[in-house]
This record gives structure tokens, sequence and C-alpha cells, in this order.
């Protein structure tokens, strides 16, 4: 596990730094990149990789000091004639090649959706709904959701009105700390999505977009100082919201009972069978102890007040708001 | 059932079931799940099933059809017919296993 003692630089960011300097360390022993949850080693020969992976990480320090390293993953250049005819570029995770080549030019897109394979796979002492998670006061909002949902667009929204960013993709359950953790990365908007969030925030860091990917045009949101500096604090449980975008749709925000929670939870995480009873027992615990509201929405402005109003009005919030409902089972 | 012969008379072979080890069942709100360590899954339960999980240690398959049926009003053969599915399922989906806790004569 990183080291969680301090949130301040010790390195000069990746804008900070000399693009030479990043190139460099992507080329040689690699650049170890703090997630919050976890420290991602990348290495790469590409410098149109380095040159993608500054404009949507640059608040990241260029560290290349070693040590621990929960995930590697290069960013390798096809060899051969096709590097001049039609440059290609493979993703690696742990020296393996898993997934198809994508265009050189693209190498961002699969960066991001590799890693986040393999955080899926290989973060297993963490519980890892598929959710985005944003936090304040202290607690967490989870937004579990299911792709086209606009759990990301939702996600970027609210971190772009002083909510933390904690993950557009993973809300991560730490079951020893009792509270969810960040797997930062920049916040993966698709089609409409980026035009909406550029509308509602102008502005707002948002690198290179990249038509034609498997999921249409992609485009993705910088992570900001506060969810930079926050990366290691730990957000306790504070309400769950499922989100539904839906064209044309009046902001709806429906109370949801713990029965109703509970399936969107345990039946949306990517490591849930494998950590067996420990999901069991997060799954059960933020159900019953979390608010939790149903978000029907089209206006993203209109959906990020209503989720304002709520949280100012919780009073008791996050677990607390619950502590009182029994707890039954069979013994 | 019957089964066999003992000592020259006739005997039935009681299905009944037990929770297997450790499987757990818990109510979340007004819904019901159960954690199976066998398949390491989480299942939703309907209101029978929850049911029967709670009544194993009554006795067996008719026994616990008695306790339903004496709780809401309805005939046994009834119950006992809504209840046919539910033991395959909870067996299938680990649950509950057989046991064989002695031969009533018949």
């Amino acid at each position: 596990m990183p080291d969680s003692s301090s949130a301040s630089r010790t390195a000069l960011s990746l804008r900070e730094a000399a693009a030479p300097a990043l190139a460099g360390a992507l080329a040689g022993e690699g650049l170890w990149l703090d997630l919050g949850a976890l420290r991602l080693r990348v290495r790469s020969d590409s410098a149109v990789f380095a040159r993608q992976l500054r404009q949507v990480y640059p608040l990241f320090e260029l560290d290349t000091g070693g040590g621990w390293t929960d995930i590697q993953v290069r960013m390798v250049r096809a060899r051969g004639l096709r590097r001049w005819v039609a440059p290609q570029v493979f993703f690696e995770g742990d020296g393996e090649r898993v997934f198809d080549p994508f265009p050189g030019d693209s190498p961002l897109p699969h960066f991001e959706w590799g890693t986040n394979w393999l955080v899926g796979r290989r973060m297993n002492h963490l519980l890892l709904f598929h959710a985005g998670a944003v936090e304040r006061d202290g607690l967490a909002l989870l937004l579990p959701a299911m792709p086209g949902s606009g759990k990301s667009t939702l996600t970027a929204a609210l971190s772009l009105r002083g909510w933390r960013l904690l993950s557009d993709e993973f809300g991560a359950w730490d079951p020893e700390r009792g509270g969810f953790v960040s797997v930062l990365k920049p916040v993966a908007l698709k089609n409409e999505s980026i035009d909406v969030i550029e509308a509602f925030a102008p502005g707002a860091p948002i690198g290179p977009r990249f038509p034609k990917t498997r999921k249409g045009t992609v485009a993705h949101l910088a992570a900001d100082e506060r969810a930079w500096a926050g990366r290691h604090a730990v957000a306790a449980p504070g309400a769950v919201i499922l989100p539904r975008w839906q064209a044309g749709a009046e902001t709806q925000l429906v109370p949801l009972a713990p029965e109703d929670v509970f399936p969107a939870l345990a039946f949306n995480a990517f490591n849930y069978g494998v950590l067996g009873e420990v999901a069991f027992d997060a799954a059960l615990r933020l159900a019953r102890g979390c608010p939790a509201w149903r978000l029907v929405y089209s206006r993203l402005d209109e959906a990020v007040a209503a989720l304002e109003r709520v949280w100012s009005g919780l009073g008791r919030r996050g677990e607390a708001a619950a502590a009182s409902v029994p707890m039954r089972g069979l013994a | 059932m019957l089964e066999l012969l003992r000592d020259g008379v006739a005997s039935v072979t009681v299905a009944r079931y037990v929770r297997r080890p450790g499987v757990r069942v818990e109510a979340v709100g007004e819904g019901w799940y159960a954690y199976s360590p066998a398949s390491g899954e989480t299942l939703r339960l309907n209101v029978e099933m929850a049911a029967v999980l709670e009544l194993l240690d009554v006795g067996d398959e008719a026994a616990i059809a008695g306790v339903l049926a004496a709780d809401t009003g309805l005939p046994v053969a009834s119950i006992a017919a809504s209840l046919t599915g539910i033991w395959d399922q909870l067996r299938d989906a680990g649950l509950i296993q057989r046991i064989t806790d002695g031969a009533v004569p018949s």
C-alpha cells in the first residue's frame, strides 16, 4: 500500500515537468502514478502517449523513484514495417498483451481501459463496486450504475462543483478501513457527455477527443487538486444514488428502500464473488446504513442541484442516519 | 419413501434438510438474501425460500408444511405443493443439504 502520511508534493507535477523528462522517465525505468489505493508503474516508448498522459494526469508527480508497485503497465509501439504504415500501440499488463493493439495516435484510451481492467482483476483487497464515487464532508456519495446510465457524467459534474473525486469507475470499498478509497484517474467521458460537461463547466480540463473507439468518441477529464491532494483519505459511507439518464426526463429523486439498494451493490461489483462473505457483509452494511435515492435526470445542472439539496438536508448524515434501523438475520 | 425392510418391517426414510455450514440468511428491508460459501454467491430469496430456511429446525418437509399451514391458515396440501420446487432451488443454490436422520416405520 502506498504511504498515506502526506498529500504534499515531493516532485514536479507532470504539468510542470519538461516534456523530455517525462518521455525519458517513461522510456526508462518508468513513472509511478500514485492513484491513492494503488501505485501504478507505467513505461512507454511512445512520445504520443507521453503527451496525452501529461494532459490528463497533469497534477500527478513525476515520480521515478520506484518503490511499491501494485500494477505494471507498458504501452509499447508495434515493431516492423507496420510502424511506418499504420502505427499501433500495445497495452502490456504485468508483462502480458491481452488486448488487440490500438492505433498509434490513440494510446491514452487504451491505457485507461487496460488499467481499469487490471485494477478490476488485481485489487482484490478492495471490494470494487461498479460505481462513481465522490466525497464531501468526509462522507462518500456512491453512484452505482450500469454503463450508459450517465454515471461518469454525473460524477464529473459533481467533481466540478466542489465534490472530491474518488473515481468514476470504481466505488472502492476498503473492508479493513471501513470506507471508500480513491482509484484516482481521469473521468472517462463518452460521446454526448463530452459536450455536456464542456457546456456545464466551460474550461474544464478535458484532454483530446478520440473518435471511432469501440465506445465511440471518448475524452478524459483530469482530476483536480482537491482530488489529487485527498487521494489517500478514506471516505466513510454517506449515501447511495442510483443514477439514470433519460432523454427529456424531469429530474426525479425517489427514495429507495434497503432491499432496492442491496442488489444494486451486490450484483454490480467487479470482484464480489472473489471476496465472498466480506463482500456480502459490505453490501449489507451499505444497503442498511446509507440513505439512498434513484435519480432520473436529463439536465445535468438540475441533477447536481437536487443532489446538493439532498446532501444538505441529510442532517444526521450517512450511516448515522440509519443507525437505528434494526439488523435482522436468521441465526 | 419406501426404502427397505428392517426386521421385516417396511420403513420410510424421511427427507430432511439442514442449512449448509456457513450459509447466512439476512433480511434487507423487506427482502431476503443469502450467502452461500459453497458457491461464493449471494442469492435473492423469495418469501417461501426464506420461510423454509427459517423453519429447517422444525423437522422434515411435512412438518414444515404443517407449521406454515397453521401460520397462514391455508391447507397443508396447498402449502406442500407450493414448496415442491423450493427444496430443489435451495439445494441447487448450495444453501441446504439433505440428511437422513433415522427411519420411521411405515
